[in-house]
């Protein structure tokens, strides 16, 4: 009903991080990006491309270096997290790997409640919401007394969705949240998901880099390379009939269990090193249509019918190039 | 003759509480050339299987059955014999190339090691071979690559690295256990081509281990479906991905996400396998099962046998052919 609301909005967001070396490494490029209320949207892109680092700034765990970040027209970023505002409880993030992301010396129970407790919530409350909140993700109360060590993988993803949860947000980015998983875990907990955003009316960003996945679950899917946005469009269309290249080659290489044989297409070469990105278009080397101004134009998000991408084959180049 | 033959081969592994089954009177055969095809989840016996065949299992794990390789027997094998035929005739490649390369040693010193002690060369001919062996493999650079280590490359490229290691002693046989798990989608394309070009170019027989039925479907000709260290179903891979007989196979492909689905979640079986060492006697699917009926646990469950070597494991048999015409009708 409110699906056209936007609730989270990335406006030309860039993220630089500062090596050892003193050089630096821009990450994610001037991206923009909208999360519509209610939605799920799928974040998909090779590693080193991007996707959880701009996961990270979209919260506002990481500092961004250019653009802006609002959560329910509350700035996220430019910020610095000493005057972060309370809206932004609202905005929660869940890591991939629940082996490193609970804390291994303390009980459960107490990592739940933290969150509660510093926002003025009674201990016993807010034990009383965490025990709740395990039996929804489909655990025991008796789990709040209990150690990391004593769960699977699986099993500690869901205290780690738990834990999430406990300031009921509006908003979750899910960073590879099922990549650590057992294969038969991961489509539990996938759907765990699926069910608590849309029991709850929450919205999220599930960033991955299993495209099958997110091709069931989300509504609309976004195309990252090499800390640019390529692609973003509905689910459907994005597979049925990708605009950008590099879509097209990430489909592709897709194995499929049809039984036929058929083997899935290798994309050649490999993501180019981020701190000396390629001129142009960032795909150009490894682009299997790219032409000539390929290398000297770097393309913009476009709308091209209807459908947002970047790529100069799209755009009929005369009007870029004048 | 096939180049492997198992027979009835059963792993036990000792626990805390005694001997625990991991692979359960498994059979099957490779031949030269051919790419067999492990699937089942975590803890069906997959891995335990790739061991016993190089002779890497537990020290006190107990081995029975037959396993010929090239007419040799392997168990029973001293572990002086093993090293005759671990690395030089059946060679390994395994899942993570972040933790299998040594982060300290030259890619150099890792891959000409082997070769002297296998194959007797000198060091400076496994070094003009190792160059050769990278090239092969699509290594860009492969004399720099020789005296790089392994950080300074990524992951499609490591694992091109521990391929090319593997192959060094020209094996007969490569096990390769989810080589491409770790991988993105185009880097394990690109993996995937390249083991089937060396199964063509070398008559090099692999065995592929994974729970990807979409990676097994395009790079293997026979499959064996594992279930709690038991063979469920074996067959072609194209007659077991299109016609699965056993409710196992047909619910592991239900569970892939379905591209044409409106439906947001995603299929799962139900339940969790038996733990180890506790599988019940009969089918030990049985209590997953949608299909499960009485005569599915308590005894011995006969094997079906198809035309076309396929074969399945299955008291109630819901996909024989009458019924599927009559659920099509």
């Amino acid at each position: 009903m409110r699906q056209e609301e936007t609730i989270l909005q990335l406006s030309d967001v860039s993220v630089t991080y500062k090596r050892t070396d003193r050089t630096k490494l821009t990450a994610v490029s001037g991206v923009d990006l909208t999360l519509k209320r209610g939605e799920i949207l799928g974040l998909v892109g090779e590693s080193g491309c991007g996707k959880s680092t701009l996961g990270k700034a979209a919260v506002g765990i990481l500092p961004t270096s250019g653009g802006e970040i609002t959560f329910n027209g509350t700035p996220v970023a430019p910020l610095t997290r000493s005057v972060r505002s309370r809206e932004l409880l609202k905005l929660q993030l869940i890591f991939q790997d629940p082996y490193s992301s609970l804390n291994p010396r303390r009980k459960i129970g107490d990592q739940l409640i933290d969150g509660l407790l510093n926002y003025g919530v009674d201990a016993e409350e807010a034990r009383e919401s965490s025990a709740k909140l395990l039996e929804r993700v489909g655990l025991s109360r008796s789990t709040l007394t209990k150690f990391t060590h004593q769960f699977s993988g699986g099993q500690r993803q869901r205290i780690a969705i738990a834990r999430a949860l406990t300031l009921q947000p509006e908003v979750i980015i899910a960073d590879e949240p099922i990549s650590a998983l057992d294969a038969s875990a991961q489509a539990q907990v996938a759907n765990l998901l699926v069910e608590l955003v849309q029991e709850l009316g929450m919205s999220m960003i599930f960033i991955s880099h299993d495209l099958s996945v997110v091709r069931q679950i989300s509504d609309r899917t976004a195309v990252m390379y090499l800390g640019k946005m390529v692609e973003v469009a509905d689910t459907r269309e994005i597979w049925e009939d990708p605009k950008h290249p590099y879509t097209k080659a990430l489909i592709q290489a897709i194995p499929r269990p049809d039984g036929k044989g058929s083997m899935p297409l290798e994309l050649p070469g490999d993501v180019p090193d981020p701190r000396v990105p390629p001129s142009g278009c960032r795909f150009h080397p490894r682009c299997p249509v790219a032409i000539a101004e390929c290398s000297t134009l770097e393309p913009k998000m476009t709308l091209t019918e209807a459908r947002w991408s970047s790529c100069l084959l799209n755009n009929e180049l005369r009007k870029v190039g004048s | 003759m096939s180049l492997l033959e198992v027979r009835d081969l059963s792993v036990q592994l000792q626990t805390k509480t005694g001997f625990a089954t991991a692979v359960d009177r498994l059979s099957f055969t490779v031949s030269e050339g051919e790419i067999l095809g492990i699937a089942g989840e975590s803890g069906s016996g997959k891995t335990m299987t790739a061991l016993t065949l190089l002779g890497l299992l537990p020290q006190h794990a107990k081995v029975s059955g037959s396993v010929k390789f090239n007419c040799q027997e392997l168990v029973g094998l001293s572990s002086k014999e093993w090293q005759k035929v671990r690395g030089a005739q059946i060679a390994m490649v395994f899942q993570d190339p972040m933790t299998s390369l040594h982060p300290m040693l030259s890619v150099k010193v890792q891959m000409t090691e082997h070769m002297v002690t296998h194959l007797g060369i000198s060091q400076q001919q496994a070094l003009v071979d190792a160059e050769e062996l990278l090239a092969d493999v699509r290594i860009p650079d492969p004399k720099k690559a020789l005296n790089s280590y392994a950080g300074q490359f990524s992951g499609g490229m490591r694992q091109r690295i521990c391929i090319a290691m593997a192959l060094a002693c020209k094996p007969k046989l490569l096990l390769a256990d989810e080589p491409s798990t770790a991988l993105d989608v185009t880097v394990q394309a690109g993996i995937l081509t390249l083991l089937d070009r060396l199964r063509q170019e070398h008559q090099l027989s692999i065995i592929f281990i994974t729970h990807d039925l979409g990676v097994l479907s395009s790079i293997t000709n026979k499959l064996l479906v594992l279930y709690a260290g038991r063979e469920t179903e074996s067959g072609a891979t194209s007659t077991i991905l299109q016609r699965p007989r056993h409710p196992y196979t047909q619910g592991l492909l239900d569970s892939l996400p379905q591209p044409d689905s409106t439906e947001k979640l995603l299929k799962s079986i139900a339940g969790f396998p038996p733990e180890l060492g506790k599988q019940p006697v009969g089918c030990a699917f049985a209590e997953r099962c949608k299909f499960a009926e009485t005569k599915c646990s308590g005894s011995e469950i006969n094997p079906t046998f198809l035309g076309d070597q396929h074969k399945f494991i299955c008291a109630v048999d819901p996909f024989a052919e009458s019924a599927l015409r009559g659920v099509k009708s």
